[in-house]
């Protein structure tokens, strides 16, 4: 015999035996015709009979195991019967012991990892909606044992990416509190990409390439609520934090941005003919007002159910968190400078709460974090100066939902610029606002802004640097070797120095770590020739001038790189960025 | 079955209602397809749509800045970026195809013989009889005449579209985008008609400077720009009025006009109309609300069955009172 023969014939002994694998997992009507597992047959194989659900879940069971596993956690189930008597620690089972197709049906499982440093000690996922409501009663449990410090994530798998869509709107929130969610093709990519081995054994039949996720969402036009809109700074009103809310699902990631009215006034008005002498003097005639809307990244999304004490602990199997969703957020904030003589920034100052104005976006290319981990990077840092660090909080906080490690560092020109008087009475007074449903407000205190939200969205002080060129005294969250006098560029600098000496003395290899920059185009620039010394892949985000937003009147424009034959050309910042390479760019 | 009261017609070419984008402030149309309704607020609500001005080769486009807001107007300088007509046939106008609607190309060039290379590039490629008329945009600097703007003078119209009208022949409709920088609009407009236009549009942006007190300089990276926005709507209307009034063919409707300029609500659009126009071509308001072709056609829709009226009956009103 040939060598090539023997080797066809092992491979189709091998795959007669996967797909009696398979046949094993999805039974009796699928069973015969099985070839390829496609969504139609998952989709057949949940709406059909008890049994082929069952099959359905065994192996959406035996994907999420390869995931979870490679997390080096630990999973249990709850056993309904033992949970009716209320004894929690009874009803856990371990399931290593268990096949997946013995898998019991309508259950939560439960996994667990006891080396956490945060904790999140345990998560627990059912699939579709079978075995939700068990999980809603172990949840309840679990808060109750752990004196609610929210030490468990809920997750529910269901079968598509349209279901999973319709779960995340704002509107089901009240439904799944602090709920995760997973889609099918999505854990069976992920698990086929973590150990394809033990993936071929489970379903080599797939012999279709599975299709990319892709989150899909078309830029809308929102009418949002004001819901504050305060100074941030000691000395000058120069600096502003707005926050609202949506109506609506708003799937906005980092790195996109939205455009705003400045005012609450409809266009419509806005433009219309004068008719009297005091209509003339309150418009446009004598006072400039704006026309057009104005671009802002988002400083910080909140997501419903999604309190800040809980994020700040939250900590996710680094795998399973590159395809867990939430709930999309419905409340932002953006941080603006206030020009001298900008007439755009100078009416959102005017803007207070129950004030209605009309947004677009989301704007911008998506990035795609779980990407950011399938490229190999090890750790990220965001370098921000002034007002271009607000785009990159929001980035962290999405960095934590995908459990990346991150430094962050922030160039301010004074300190006290980033001092503000967070207060409550904002939300507790709700004239003007009908529903406080899923609104969050914050303990009034004396707070810093940047560092305030990165310690809340989960970063340990010792990973956040400020610099400023002038360092008064302050009580700082953040170690005082944190801080540093001058540039963001040289503290950076300074610091990636130190970095290689201690790891040439340890002998340790350099992680692979991309840099994310927003600040004032110098600053940029000199960022690069840092990173490129030390070999950090740089991106950075881009700021211009806008009309549209949505690429088709070429006034954002900024000189890159990839022309034709090796030539520049101009680039739109609104739709070919905000974010691009560094290395891109024509500085 | 009841007459569609919106609609209206160029010549030949029907439309479903008088909206029209504004050259150069709506891309290639497939931009607009990433906004969630733009069914029913872009395609649904349009007649026509223009595309962005296509050159003979690729442009580059202007350095920075490029847009500067002025009180209720916009100053452009982009200076017409676009990737040539050569990419425009095989990848960007074949896309338009599948939204149903008449198509537009709005042709830029720096000499009559360009223009006329250009638009017969463009009939003789169209394979798939995509186009369903060439506007000429006049308002660019005619290099074999020293620079000057083709639309200043009245001569240089009518050679430009005759050049252009002689290519496309009596299939597709031939524009002329007339520029508001004269003294006289209906000279360039006869001008058009007498090289054998088959419809007016009027006007393109109004020439401004913005200077930037703080840094002592001007704010466009080309000094100068087009100011377009509701700042110039009664300039705009004001020409419609002065074509519509003085030049017997447009009056008689046999050449109509497109109004264009500062156009932001139903009301703006119906004074266009009022003063002559038969389409109107929204632009820069676009840029602030993505909605505004869905407001003003529910807008005319409400005054026109309030007032028992179809859009043609109102074309030239303001003139028979």
């Amino acid at each position: 015999m040939s060598q090539k023969e023997s080797s066809a014939q092992r491979e189709r002994s091998f795959y007669a035996k996967t797909r009696s694998n398979v046949a094993k997992l999805v039974p009796d009507k699928l069973s015969p015709s099985v070839r390829t597992l496609n969504e139609d047959d998952i989709e057949k194989a949940i709406s059909d009979e008890d049994a082929n659900r069952k099959a359905y879940h065994s192996l959406c069971y035996s994907l999420l195991r390869i995931i979870l596993l490679h997390d080096k956690w630990r999973i249990a189930y709850v056993d309904p019967s033992q949970f009716e008597d209320n004894v929690f620690g009874m009803a856990l089972r371990d399931i290593s012991s268990v096949k997946p197709d013995e898998v019991p049906e309508n259950i939560a499982f439960i996994a667990q990892n006891d080396n956490n440093r945060n904790g999140n000690k345990m998560i627990l996922f059912c699939f579709d909606d079978q075995g939700s409501d068990l999980l809603r009663k172990v949840s309840y449990e679990v808060k109750k044992l752990d004196d609610g410090k929210f030490d468990n994530i809920c997750v529910m798998v269901v079968p598509s990416p349209e279901i999973m869509q319709d779960k995340r709107r704002v509107s089901k929130a009240d439904e799944w509190r602090r709920g995760f969610f997973l889609c099918f093709p999505e854990i069976r990519k992920k698990s086929e990409h973590l150990n394809e081995k033990e993936y071929l054994q489970l379903c080599v039949c797939t012999s279709n390439p599975i299709a990319d996720f892709e989150e899909r969402s078309g830029i809308l036009t929102e009418t949002v609520e004001v819901l504050d809109n305060i100074a941030v700074g000691q000395e000058s009103r120069s600096h502003y934090k707005l926050r609202f809310r949506t109506s609506h699902s708003f799937n906005i990631t980092p790195g996109q941005f939205i455009m705003t009215a400045t005012s609450s006034h409809r266009h419509e008005e806005a433009v219309s003919r004068p008719t009297s002498l005091d209509n003339l003097k309150s418009s446009f005639i004598i006072k400039p007002t704006s026309y057009l809307k104005r671009p802002f990244g988002i400083h910080r999304a909140f997501y419903p159910h999604f309190d800040l004490p809980y994020l700040k602990r939250l900590s996710l199997p680094p795998e399973l968190a590159t395809v867990l969703h939430t709930v999309f957020p419905n409340q932002f904030e953006i941080f603006y400078k206030v020009l001298e003589n900008g007439v755009g920034t100078n009416e959102l100052t005017k803007l207070k709460r129950g004030d209605k104005v009309q947004i677009i976006g989301p704007l911008g290319k998506r990035l795609h974090m779980r990407e950011l981990r399938e490229q190999g990077f090890e750790e990220i840092h965001v370098i921000g100066g002034g007002v271009g660090m607000a785009p990159l909080i929001f980035m962290v906080q999405a960095l934590r939902y995908y459990s990346y490690p991150v430094k962050a560092f922030i160039g301010t020109e004074k300190i006290g610029m980033l001092k503000y008087k967070c207060s409550r009475d904002g939300l507790d007074n709700c004239d003007g606002l009908d529903n406080l449903d899923n609104t969050f407000s914050e303990e009034p205190r004396d707070a810093t802004i940047y560092v305030d939200d990165l310690i809340d969205a989960g970063v340990d002080p010792a990973d956040i640097y400020v610099s400023s060129t002038v360092l008064e005294n302050h009580d700082w969250t953040i170690p005082k070797d944190n801080l540093y006098e001058g540039v963001v560029t040289g503290q950076y600098n300074v610091y990636l120095q130190s970095r290689q000496r201690e790891r040439r003395q340890k002998k340790q290899r350099q992680k692979k770590i991309l840099a994310f920059a927003c600040g004032p185009t110098g600053m940029m620039k000199a960022l690069t020739l840092i990173t490129a010394e030390f070999g950090i892949k740089q991106k950075v985000l881009m700021e211009k001038r806008m009309a549209c937003g949505i690429g088709v009147c070429l006034s954002c424009v900024c000189e890159t790189k990839n022309g034709e034959g090796g030539e520049s050309k101009y680039s739109r910042v609104c739709t070919d960025g905000p974010i691009f390479d560094a290395a891109e760019i024509v500085w | 079955m009841v007459k569609n009261p919106l609609e209206v017609a160029l010549r030949n070419l029907r439309l479903k209602t008088p909206l029209m984008t504004a050259s150069g402030t709506a891309g290639h149309l497939d931009e607009l397809t990433a906004l969630k309704d733009y069914r029913t607020v872009i395609i649904d609500a349009l007649g026509a749509f223009v595309t962005k001005g296509v050159t003979l080769k690729p442009k580059r486009g202007n350095p920075e800045l490029r847009v500067v807001e002025t009180r209720t107007g916009l100053l452009n300088s982009i200076g017409l970026q676009n990737s040539g007509v050569e990419i425009f046939l095989k990848q960007e106008l074949p896309r338009t195809l599948q939204y149903e609607l008449p198509i537009i190309v709005n042709i830029s060039a720096d000499t009559a013989q360009e223009f006329e290379e250009l638009a017969a590039y463009l009939i003789d490629n169209d394979a798939g009889r995509i186009i369903s008329g060439i506007e000429i945009n006049v308002s660019c600097p005619n290099l074999s005449e020293g620079g000057a703007i083709f639309g200043t003078n009245p001569y240089a119209v009518e050679n430009v579209v005759k050049a252009v009208k002689r290519r496309v022949g009596d299939e597709v409709l031939v524009i002329t985008k007339l520029t508001p920088n004269v003294t006289d609009i209906t000279q360039p407009a006869r001008a058009a008609i007498a090289g054998g236009t088959d419809v007016l549009s009027m006007i393109n942006t109004l020439r401004g400077i913005a200077i930037d007190v703080d840094a002592g300089k001007p704010f466009l990276g080309n000094v100068y720009g087009g100011l377009s926005g509701p700042a110039i709507k009664p300039v705009g209307v004001y020409m419609v009025y002065e074509c519509f009034g003085k030049i017997t063919e447009c009056k008689n409707k046999t050449v109509p006009i497109i109004g264009i300029g500062g156009i932001s609500t139903w009301r703006d659009a119906l004074e266009y109309i009022m003063a002559g126009a038969t389409a109107v071509g929204i632009g820069t308001a676009w840029f602030v609300d993505p909605g505004i072709f869905g407001e003003v056609k529910k807008g005319l829709d409400k005054y026109l069955a309030k007032n028992e009226k179809t859009i043609d009956e109102l074309v030239g009103k303001a003139h028979y009172c």
